[in-house]
């Protein structure tokens, strides 16, 4: 088996680790966008989620890792099996890459199956394959139009609607949508930002501890892959339990009513566009709270959280100069000094 | 001593091009590949040649074929072979046959950024699993491998170059073409053969990770990569001395060699002279003083007077720091001699005067030149998005977007795969003209490629940065700037600007469609001087049909009074300049380029003519802006 960096092993990125983790815990956040610089670590993070994560239980030989314990109704395979067996599988982690073609997003006929067995089988697609796990695309703001299409609809819904090739199903496609890419290259479309739970911006390190600490760890990881993820093993096992313990815990989360209280002033006060933000804000802190192994979410929670949550929500004067972040900051000031 | 051991090492160090090529040869998968910056010409051709043969041992050296797609670069099901045995064969994409090779990459500044997004994705992992259809996942085919890129970069100095995105994976950039006049040497394949066995043995002590992190930032170089791709140039280079003559070679010589050829081309500034000339630090020191954090950022703190003196504060320094290596910048190797001589140990400061000399030639062009620094500082060497925006215009030609049902013709090429899968579910009912034919494919499975068609617009602003009101008229150009791209995510056009003053146009902005770059670059907008609209006119003209070349539409805004009082040759004199920018404006027009239109904005505050005669030669629509203001032009652009 190959050796993916560790998560546990990156240094800094707090903000982004922090985003991945809310949104392992929690996938109905809705996403996590990190934008930033070429050699940050993006990427890297993202590959290494995968092997951060508890497996999960799927119901064996279905193409879409169904949960044995839901219904079987919403998926065309399991409906059709008498027993479901279960069986323990890594939680999918899948690249969207950017030129792919529609038949491999949605799913096709299967061919060969059209062609030895005559039969008009459906072979699933990467969306599919991302169903209860992470759908990762690397410089989404590249991305094609008619693919941002085909994955705002998709994201919407949890299903994916096939109509194709005298095709016509629907499957079960709940997935968090992971996307990266330097602003430098394009702005992003403002519905499929709004797609997105939490975004994060990532700069480049410019101490020298920080930047010798990455390159001597990528050179013992490159050196020796093994023992350098043996070395890292029990912090990634922490992690690892955290993130089960959470999610666990996550329901009995108590979210006081002044602490409400304050995330409606927040949302307010920075006018941004309907209660997605103050939603967005709630399960985000509550994730964290759970992340961070109490019981009831306070002030500071909130506030850790609300510039990724809010930053990409902010109506955007072109002519304005500040970021988002900053006007975020000043909000907080200001309700910490009131 | 001598620190040179032999003829070999010299002529390795004497040419950057010879020092990459043989390093990738060396560890090819590790240290990503090599974007070298060349058109066409014999040398380039006789380089790739000897590359070639001396990456024969590694592994096959393929060459990408322009129109290369996704399945050709993953590869897929074999249709032929598939119908013809009644059951799936698979075929390996270029990415699986490249096992342990090199893949070379002509015109890689037509690069599609999904083609460029997939190769990086394979040298990101060497198994594409994930992205592969599940029966390709199988083991039989494709999986992709560990393997290096040569990019072949023709982009012209204006063009956009190679995706970014593909370029910061590859550790060397040479970004000069002259560097093919010097003869590139190529080490015996034996003593490449003993280095990549050494490789794994040599060991970089800590002093090297301090050293080559210090230098990345003195040199500005934040991308992570680079020290990665420095370190492995490191052992890479040592394991090629050791092969050589099995002698440990002077550690400090080797950093200073991979450090400039890695962090040179990608250096934002100069190391300060206090940087290079604090001898014997021990601790890391602060590595950017109050005075001297990145210039680029004190030219984004919007302070336009104060950023000329900087940059010649900068460039001050500079010239001491390497004035004592004038002599020896011509010849980085004889200077190796002289500092080596000294024997200490590793020595950052000592280091980074080294890099500094060895990296003189590498620089980024534009980097030595104060006025070019505001330009590339952030975005460093041209890392715009390759042809992203490109879109061509012929209906056979261009992204493909899929297939419609249609019969092919004229406009329309056939879909064979599409077709026979159209045609598969139907081939139980249909009879089949004999028992030979597999298929029975009837008109209505006919399927075409459907292709990207929409045009892309750039609309280009001139701007007159001359004379009183410049400041104000540059900033209302900043903000039409700004909101014409806040709405261009929706349209997908780009927005490039022109300035002229003094003596000379420039371009500011090349095309873009980003908000965050055109911030970054239109900050430090000066103005004042003369006004040599000639030349501005002959810029425009030739960037126009460049970008047109490119498949873009151009939309051209001209922001002056129309009264030039320098001409084509930078020289003053209102009667010449006036017939020169006339010249050129009939030049213009007479481009005629498709679906290209020109305004000219007169903002005289008491029009006088000469604009409107300007328009008129130029057979641009004209029009009355006294105070230019940035909502009236973003309306006049849309």
């Amino acid at each position: 088996m190959k050796h993916v960096y560790p998560f546990a092993a990156l240094v800094g990125q707090d903000d982004m680790k922090q985003a991945l983790l809310i949104a392992a815990v929690d996938p109905l956040i809705g996403g996590v966008l990190v934008f930033g610089d070429r050699g940050t670590g993006k990427s890297t993070a993202v590959r290494s989620l995968a092997a951060l994560l508890p497996p999960m239980q799927a119901v064996k030989s279905c193409p879409y890792q169904c949960d044995p314990q839901q219904s079987a109704a919403a998926c065309p395979v399991c409906k059709g099996m008498r027993r479901r067996q279960s069986i323990t599988v890594p939680v999918p982690v899948v690249d969207l890459p950017l030129g792919a073609t529609e038949d491999r997003v949605l799913g096709a006929l299967d061919l060969q199956k059209a062609l030895r067995e005559a039969v008009k089988a459906f072979e699933p697609g990467l969306l599919a394959k991302a169903h209860r796990g992470f759908l990762y695309v690397d410089e989404v703001n590249l991305l094609e139009d008619h693919l941002v299409d085909l994955l705002l609809d998709v994201a919407a819904s949890g299903e994916n609607l096939v109509e194709r090739e005298g095709l016509s199903l629907r499957h079960p496609a709940r997935f968090v949508l992971v996307g990266s890419g330097n602003p430098e290259e394009g702005e992003l479309r403002p519905q499929l930002l709004d797609r997105f739970g939490l975004s994060v911006d990532v700069k480049t390190p410019k101490d020298l501890e920080t930047r010798l600490e990455v390159l001597k760890r990528r050179d013992a990881f490159d050196q020796d892959p093994a023992a350098f993820c043996a070395r890292f093993e029990a912090e990634q096992q922490a992690l690892q339990t955290l993130i089960v313990n959470a999610r666990g815990a996550l329901a009995s989360v108590v979210l006081a009513d002044e602490v409400m209280r304050y995330i409606a002033t927040l949302c307010m006060k920075l006018g941004t566009d309907g209660l997605r933000g103050e939603l967005g804000l709630m399960r985000a802190a509550r994730a964290l709270t759970a992340l961070r192994e109490r019981a009831q979410t306070s002030l500071q929670e909130v506030i850790d959280v609300a510039p990724s949550v809010l930053s990409h929500r902010l109506r955007r004067d072109p002519l304005e100069e500040s970021a988002n972040t900053s006007v975020i900051a000043r909000a907080l000031r200001d309700m910490a000094a009131a | 001593m001598n620190p040179l051991p032999n003829q070999a090492y010299r002529e390795l160090l004497a040419s950057p091009l010879s020092l990459a090529a043989n390093l990738l040869l060396v560890d090819p998968s590790g240290l990503g590949g090599i974007h070298c910056k060349a058109r066409v010409s014999p040398w380039r051709s006789a380089f790739m040649q000897q590359f070639s043969r001396a990456a024969a041992g590694l592994g096959p050296v393929i060459a990408l074929a322009p129109h290369a797609d996704e399945r050709s670069l993953i590869g897929g099901v074999d249709w032929v072979a598939s119908l013809q045995a009644g059951q799936s064969r698979f075929e390996a994409g270029v990415l699986g046959r490249v096992n342990k090779g090199i893949l070379q990459i002509g015109m890689a500044e037509r690069l599609q950024p999904a083609i460029a997004g997939l190769i990086a994705q394979a040298m990101d992992q060497p198994a594409l699993q994930g992205t592969m259809p599940a029966a390709i996942a199988a083991p039989s085919a494709g999986t992709a491998s560990s393997f290096a890129c040569l990019l072949l970069d023709e982009s012209l100095a204006e063009e956009a170059a190679a995706p970014g995105l593909l370029c910061c994976r590859l550790a060397f950039w040479i970004t000069e073409a002259q560097w093919f006049d010097k003869p590139v040497h190529f080490l015996d394949s034996a003593v490449l053969e003993r280095a990549r066995k050494l490789l794994k043995q040599t060991a970089a002590s800590p002093d090297v990770f301090q050293a080559l992190s210090e230098s990345a930032l003195a040199f500005g170089v934040e991308d992570l990569r680079a020290p990665q791709f420095a370190l492995r140039a490191f052992r890479a280079l040592k394991a090629l001395v050791l092969s050589l003559d099995r002698q440990v070679p002077e550690e400090d010589e080797v950093i200073a060699a991979v450090a400039a050829i890695v962090y040179g081309p990608r250096a934002t500034r100069l190391p300060s002279a206090s940087e290079v000339q604090s001898q014997g630090q021990d601790k890391p020191q602060p590595r950017q003083p109050a005075d001297q954090e990145t210039v680029a950022e004190e030219l984004s703190a919007g302070d336009r007077h104060q950023s000329p003196a900087h940059l010649n504060h900068a460039q001050g320094e500079h010239q001491a720091a390497s004035g004592k290596n004038d002599a020896s910048a011509y010849q980085p190797v004889s200077h190796h001699h002289d500092v080596s001589e000294v024997q200490a140990p590793v020595s950052t400061s000592q280091v980074l005067a080294m890099t500094v000399a060895a990296a003189q030639a590498l620089l980024p062009a534009g980097l030595l030149a104060a006025a070019a620094l505001a330009a590339t500082a952030r975005s460093g060497a041209s890392s715009v998005a390759g042809r992203s925006m490109t879109r061509s215009k012929a209906g056979l030609r261009g992204r493909s977007l899929g297939v419609r049902e249609g019969s092919p013709g004229q406009r329309s090429r056939l879909h064979v795969l599409a077709t026979i899968r159209a045609a598969v579910p139907w081939q139980g009912l249909r009879e089949r003209p004999s028992q030979d034919a597999p298929l029975r494919i009837e008109r209505s499975d006919l399927r075409v490629h459907r292709y990207e068609q929409r045009d892309q617009l750039t609309t280009v602003f001139v701007v007159d940065a001359s004379g009183s009101a410049a400041l104000h008229r540059l900033a209302e150009v900043k903000g039409a700037v700004a909101l014409l791209l806040a709405q261009c995510y929706v349209r997908r056009d780009q927005v490039a600007v022109i300035a002229f003053r003094l003596d000379q146009a420039q371009l500011l902005l090349p095309p873009t469609r980003s908000l965050t770059r055109a911030k970054r670059q239109l900050v430090a907008l000066p103005g004042g001087g003369g006004t040599p609209l000639a030349s501005a006119l002959a810029l425009t003209a030739k960037l126009m049909v460049t970008w047109h070349r490119q498949g873009q539409q151009c939309q051209t805004i001209v922001l002056s009074d129309g009264k030039a009082n320098i001409d084509l040759d930078g020289k003053p004199g209102r009667a010449k300049a006036m017939q020169d920018a006339h010249h050129q404006a009939r030049l213009l027009a007479r481009l005629r380029l498709a679906g290209s239109r020109l305004v000219w904005v007169d903002t005289a505050p008491r029009p006088s003519g000469e604009a409107q005669t300007m328009a008129e030669a130029m057979r641009a629509s004209y029009c009355l802006l006294p105070y230019a203001n940035a909502k009236g032009l973003a309306a006049l652009a849309s």
